[in-house]
């Protein structure tokens, strides 16, 4: 299959259902219903799909128009090796409380970092991961 | 039919910004240009952790800050229906039934899901 | 003032001269909440701007944010008179009256 340059090459995915990661980290899945040349997307009948660990969950979300600039990556899920991937599906709420639990002891870290650098004369920064300056 | 298209054909219609710094932002969407600078009405405003709310009347955003807007699911049913019409006198026909009132509950439950994670 | 370029070719489609979608006019004299790139805060009363949203506020006021995060703010604030806010890093402007912190709007449908 030949790829059409750049932002054109999306055209070939159109009406097809993508999974897409922003890059806030969140994963979407949605059929792709229009694109323009910044790469902005429009996603219809859209799911976000919540990853903990080996489990997962969806919210539905509807209709996106998303601004290219903050797409990682998009692509179609191959239905048999996402069957072999080891995830299974867990009810949304369980995966929320889990996610939030999670996110509670990440915090908690960072802080625990921060004070323990302050202590020995540091100024702390990018003790979150992906911090960027928006 | 383009984005900025579904954009435009969302005027006046319920919806949710979140920009790229993580607020979000729920409200009727009074115009937009090119660049996606949008105007809003009635809006609230979350901050990124959703524990805090703001309202305000109206509110000015730059189209390079958003990261992503959500818009009833209705809308994409009536570009279908702008497209198919033969091209003349455009836009400004006033179309009976609004019907934003749906959208807008769907809309602000799921924004209140967005927040639990 | 510049003018936008007038349509060079003969052809029939009329460039639609764009008007910006912020009529700024409005807010003039009156106090406005603006944020920017970054995470900053400010308000002032609205004294200038040109078409690239730069802005001339009056009796501003930088509202102070946590220390470690640069997008929580505090409830302090800190004067800053009079000042000139770059277009370029403006990402929201609001009327100030009119804005107020309210409680969660969205709790009853989440049942």
């Amino acid at each position: 299959m030949s790829y059409l340059p750049g932002t054109a090459s999306l055209i070939n995915e159109i009406d097809k259902r993508l999974l897409i990661v922003l890059r806030d980290g969140r994963t979407l899945i949605g059929y792709l219903r229009t694109i323009d040349q910044f790469a902005n997307l429009v996603l219809h009948q859209t799911i976000e799909r919540i990853h903990v660990d080996k489990q997962y969950g969806d919210i539905p979300r509807g209709i996106f128009i998303i601004r290219g600039e903050n797409v990682i990556l998009l692509g179609e899920v191959d239905d048999e090796k996402f069957k072999n991937s080891g995830l299974e599906e867990a009810p949304i709420d369980e995966v929320l409380e889990k996610q939030r639990s999670l996110q509670l002891q990440k915090q908690k870290e960072i802080e625990e970092k921060r004070k323990a650098l302050r202590e020995r004369g540091l100024e702390p920064s990018h003790l979150e991961s992906i911090q960027e300056d928006f | 039919m383009l984005p900025l298209s579904l954009l435009r054909t969302a005027v006046n219609h319920p919806m949710l910004v979140e920009l790229k710094n993580g607020e979000t932002y729920n409200g009727h969407l009074v115009n937009c240009d090119n660049w996606m600078n949008i105007n809003l009405r009635e809006v609230i405003c979350t901050s990124r952790e959703g524990d805090k709310f703001w309202k305000m009347p109206e509110c000015y955003i730059r189209g390079s800050t958003i990261k992503y807007l959500r818009i009833p699911d209705e809308i994409i049913d009536m570009v279908k229906e702008e497209a198919q019409r033969p091209r003349g006198d455009g836009r400004g026909r006033g179309r009976g039934g609004r019907g934003g009132g749906r959208g807008e509950i769907c809309l602000n439950s799921s924004l209140y899901n967005s927040h639990s994670e | 003032m510049s003018q936008p370029s007038k349509d060079l070719g003969s052809g029939s489609q009329a460039k639609p001269k764009k008007e910006s979608i912020l009529d700024l006019s409005k807010y003039i004299d009156r106090a406005i909440r603006v944020k920017f790139t970054g995470g900053r805060e400010v308000s002032g009363v609205l004294k200038g701007f040109d078409p690239l949203v730069n802005l001339v506020l009056d009796g501003c006021i930088e509202y102070v944010r946590d220390p470690d995060d640069n997008f929580k703010l505090t409830d302090d604030e800190r004067q800053l008179g009079l000042v000139v806010c770059r277009g370029t890093s403006v990402v929201l402007i609001c009327p100030h009256d009119g804005m107020e912190s309210i409680a969660n709007p969205f709790i009853q449908s989440a049942d």
